[in-house]
């Protein structure tokens, strides 16, 4: 599979990553040559047709604790690397159109 | 005392013990050693010898690293002290909290000294995806030191640090060990908590140590493994002591030469070297023998639909509200979210984002993510039926070559990807393995080998390790700097 810089403009929108245009036919070159060498997984599909996938090295089972109550991080100590803030709250721009 | 920089931690505690320095000599040791050298080697993001002053003099009373100063990756929180992951968009943050290996640390009496250079996000194997500058290897400036835990390694390597810790996704610990000539260490996934490890790929992730040998990584291990209710990811398996497995004693220990790694690309000098290796464990009693892990030529491609597709998902939390850089202006919020992480993020991270996010999209998650899934379980499979058949590890060189030049593989990002070709499998499956100097080219680089061990096995491997290095002196070489 190839990828064509259109593509890749609505991957960064996806993943809401502003690129120059420089940045995506740089990257449409270089993920074109990724995913070729990737591709080798897929021209031997038979090789893992009937494998489990595996999410994680170990069996997953839920690591239950007793419900206690602990401190938590005051609003202060969360609030101190904000970029911006107002009160008790971060501060961001407007979400809600008028 | 004289040169307490180039002594081991294990030399430094029975010093400590025996009253005959203080931790405030060590530290100012290793401050004023690393001011004569790290102009050149530049592995500190940042050093305080003042903080580190203070915090020796506040040590608790006892413990097992009591006054042993630890250089720590960039990507492991600090309460209160600066952690970018060697990113803009981390610019300032300063974490609310420890993450458990550094509370364990400080609880053993460790003094945190130096933030270690490393790729953005732990995403590169040479340290110049740093956005601060690159890292450079100590035995050669003009090359890389490996990474992403470069500044790790080139800062143990150059006797700037006497331990470190880094983190190992597909090779980060012990690449960059192997290319800098020290021993590293990546743990069984789970053994050590993730918590405050800021998050690349959680499936593949683990903290781990570098060491100037074999003991001193055991001993850090020791401190920093264990279950962490904090990270639902780590293991209830006890923690045993690793020195104790330190006995010589490999008689009849089955070692595994794996076909599939001896094979075009492997440098030439680096086959020697492991070659000979072989040689010194069959003299001390080992049995070799061939074993195969057939899937190793896919390892790559799984590894880089799978640890982008989880860094891309992970890295969504840098959108410029709670923490790190924020974008000037924006108009509105999704002009704040795309253009702080187009400014904030560094090309490599912006590549792996796409890459990650590509996988996962509509349309391509079962020809991608889904089969990588697949085929990491026969990666797996592969190990478990070795170590299933009675071999106690597995013997591979860490990197197909010796550290190569700045700048030879920047432009070109699936080279650089495929310099993890030899480490990154032991991440898809979860095993530990560590790396340890075997030997040097003609020009003097470092050439490192890699055991791997079964699960929670890191006492078997430092067992084998320290054995070799009790028969060879490849650790106690020194760059000339």
């Amino acid at each position: 599979m190839s990828i064509k810089e259109d593509k890749i403009k609505y991957v960064a929108r996806l993943a809401r990553l502003k690129l120059t245009d420089e940045e995506v036919a740089l990257f449409a070159r270089q993920l074109d040559g990724i995913l070729g060498y990737v591709d080798k997984l897929n021209e031997r599909l038979d090789v893992a047709k009937d494998a489990v996938p595996m999410s994680h090295p170990h069996a997953a089972s839920n690591p239950f604790r007793e419900d206690e109550v602990r401190g938590s991080a005051s609003s202060e100590t969360v609030l101190a690397n904000a970029p911006q803030k107002k009160g008790d709250f971060f501060k961001v721009p407007r979400i809600i159109e008028e | 005392m004289e040169n307490l920089y180039s002594f081991t931690a294990c030399e430094l505690l029975d010093l400590l013990d025996r009253k005959s320095v203080r931790p405030e000599e060590i530290i100012d040791s290793i401050y004023s050693r690393s001011q004569s050298v790290d102009a050149k080697i530049k592995g500190y993001i940042r050093l305080d010898r003042d903080a580190a002053i203070g915090r020796a003099s506040r040590l608790p009373t006892s413990g097992r690293l009591r006054g042993v100063p630890v250089a720590i990756k960039d990507n492991i929180c600090i309460e209160g002290e600066l952690t970018t992951c060697a990113s803009r968009i981390l610019d300032g943050f300063k974490p609310p909290y420890d993450a458990t290996v550094i509370d364990k640390l400080k609880s053993e009496g460790a003094v945190i000294f130096g933030r270690a250079n490393m790729d953005e996000f732990a995403f590169g194997s040479s340290c110049e995806n740093s956005a601060y500058f690159p890292t450079l290897n100590p035995w050669d400036v003009s090359r890389i030191p490996g990474g992403s835990s470069g500044g790790s390694a080139a800062v143990v390597a150059a006797d700037e640090a006497i331990v470190a810790l880094g983190s190992d996704t597909g090779g980060s610990i012990r690449q960059p060990a192997a290319l800098c000539g020290v021993v590293g260490m990546k743990p069984t996934y789970g053994r050590v908590s993730r918590y405050g490890l800021i998050a690349f790929a959680s499936s593949l992730d683990q903290i781990g140590p570098l060491a100037k040998d074999v003991r001193d990584a055991a001993l850090m291990l020791g401190v920093i493994a264990g279950y962490d209710p904090k990270d639902s990811t780590s293991v209830n398996v006890p923690v045993p002591d690793y020195v104790s497995f330190l006995d010589g004693n490999i008689k009849g220990a089955k070692i595994g030469i794996p076909t599939e790694y001896f094979v075009g690309g492997l440098d030439s000098e680096v086959d020697s070297a492991i070659k000979q290796a072989i040689e010194v464990f069959k003299g001390k009693g080992a049995r070799v023998s061939e074993v195969s892990l057939p899937h190793t030529e896919y390892a790559v491609s799984v590894y880089y639909i799978l640890a982008t597709a989880e860094a891309s998902s992970n890295l969504a939390r840098f959108d410029g509200v709670q923490y790190g850089y924020r974008c000037k202006d924006p108009v509105n919020v999704l002009d704040m979210y795309e253009r702080t992480r187009g400014e904030g993020f560094g090309a490599e991270a912006k590549r792996r984002i796409i890459l990650g996010t590509y996988v996962l999209s509509s349309g391509y998650y079962d020809a991608y993510y889904l089969k990588a899934q697949k085929v990491r379980r026969l990666i797996k499979e592969d190990f478990e039926k070795v170590f299933n058949a009675g071999f106690d590890c597995i013997l591979t060189p860490t990197s197909p070559t010796p550290a190569f030049k700045l700048g030879e593989r920047a432009a070109d990002p699936l080279s650089m990807y495929l310099s993890d070709i030899f480490t990154i499998s032991v991440n898809l499956a979860g095993v530990p393995a560590l790396s340890l100097p075997c030997g040097f080219t003609g020009s003097g680089l470092p050439i490192g080998m890699q055991l791997i061990g079964g699960f929670f096995e890191e006492g078997k491997l430092f067992r084998m390790a320290h054995a070799y290095e009790s028969s060879t002196d490849w650790h106690k070489r020194s760059p000339r700097l």
